[in-house]
């Protein structure tokens, strides 16, 4: 339940970030709370120091106020803890939130937008809030519970290779709605479609081993000579 | 871009750092340069496990990093030193050469500190350090590589409220 309700009020956690002290206005918001739940109340000063400097990935904020509040219990280094882990979250949460599960969640709403779009915009929210708000509403209890061991929970569901699967799995279900697409607009055949799938999953691949912008050079290049061939 | 980046950060290892540098540029290692963390293995394996499959990370003090780096051994591949603050870059300013990008990306905001930045903030201390590195190396501020860099050539400037 303490859980729940921190993952509530970790909602409101970004509401007055800026340049200066980043979410730590927000930080010393949610620790308040968090503190109080558990029958801990701050004093003004305390509460007061978590407004410095602080940035993390605000999905995972919860298992830091968790870590926080047990440190704080023992007599350990919550602050200490508090700012390891706002960077290493803040590595976590970027690379899988912002990078790998955005655009994954594109285009399986894109997927189901073909049939109808409504669908499609309740699959985004659908797909990537099942994510976000699981992590955000279990993260307090799994910081309390771990306390500054909590990495070993991240590194037991190997949080760290999501990224890559996830970025698999974009390239996979874009490479079938491409031909999903090329298919549905044109008279191509089924050859036809499969070189293009090939190519443009070749394309995808050398934007992402090499660089993007040259990718897609090499991809054009390769599309003039297939139409040139082909005299479409 | 040169091969060998050292970069000032406060955060260390964090979302800017690695999708912004290790993989924008395909780094696939890492030397973490500070004292606190070499001395503490819980905080070694926290920076460990934040980093993409297949990236190495070597975690060593000021001191051992002086002693062990050679900027010849970079020729092909990509590094990247992270370290915590300009005071450490002035520690390590007799090992910068000629084939490092020295790249001040995030230092956060303080009491008594000057905005050089939307993401550096440095107090007249520190300018006065960089100031001191800028006399014989270049010193860029940038937060990501995919942005552009800003190579701020007088420091002493900012001191008296100019860019």
């Amino acid at each position: 339940m303490k859980s729940l309700i921190v993952g509530f009020f970790s909602l409101f956690y970004q509401a007055n970030m800026n340049h200066e002290n980043m979410q730590g206005t927000g930080f010393a918001f949610l620790i308040r709370k968090a503190a109080a739940l558990n029958g801990i109340s701050l004093e003004v000063k305390k509460v007061f120091e978590q407004t410095a400097y602080f940035h993390t990935h605000p999905y995972l904020v919860n298992f830091i106020a968790g870590v926080w509040v047990k440190e704080f219990e023992q007599n350990g280094e919550e602050d200490f803890y508090k700012k390891t882990y706002s960077s290493a979250f803040g590595a976590f949460g970027d690379s899988f939130f912002w990078h790998s599960l955005r655009p994954l969640s594109f285009v399986i709403a894109a997927i189901a937008g073909l049939y109808n779009p409504w669908l499609g915009l309740a699959a985004y929210l659908v797909f990537y809030n099942s994510f976000h708000l699981i992590f955000r509403f279990s993260g307090y209890s799994i910081g309390y519970a771990l306390g500054k061991e909590v990495i070993v929970f991240f590194n037991r569901i190997g949080f760290n290779r999501w990224p890559m699967y996830f970025d698999v799995a974009s390239a996979f279900f874009f490479g079938i709605l491409l031909s999903y697409l090329a298919k549905s607009c044109s008279d191509f055949d089924s050859v036809v479609l499969g070189i293009l799938t090939v190519y443009v999953l070749t394309g995808m691949a050398l934007a992402k081993k090499l660089d993007i912008v040259l990718g897609l050079v090499i991809i054009m290049i390769l599309t003039g000579f297939f139409l040139f061939i082909t005299g479409a | 871009m040169k091969k060998i980046i050292f970069r000032v950060d406060d955060r260390l290892i964090h979302g800017q750092v690695i999708e912004g540098w290790i993989k924008h540029f395909k780094i696939n290692h890492i030397i973490l340069v500070n004292d606190r963390v070499a001395s503490n293995p819980l905080q070694k394996m926290i920076y460990s496990s934040t980093l993409p499959p297949g990236t190495e990370i070597s975690v060593l003090t000021l001191d051992e990093f002086i002693a062990s780096f050679r900027s010849d051994r970079y020729k092909k591949d990509y590094v990247l030193v992270i370290l915590e603050s300009v005071d450490d870059l002035y520690k390590i300013k007799n090992i910068i050469s000629d084939d490092v990008y020295v790249n001040i990306g995030c230092v956060a905001s303080r009491e008594h500190k000057i905005e050089v930045s939307n993401t550096v903030f440095l107090n007249p201390e520190e300018i006065n350090k960089v100031c001191e590195i800028r006399e014989k190396h270049e010193v860029f501020i940038h937060k990501v590589a995919w942005e552009p860099s800003v190579e701020i050539k007088n420091f002493h400037n900012i001191l008296e409220g100019n860019l």
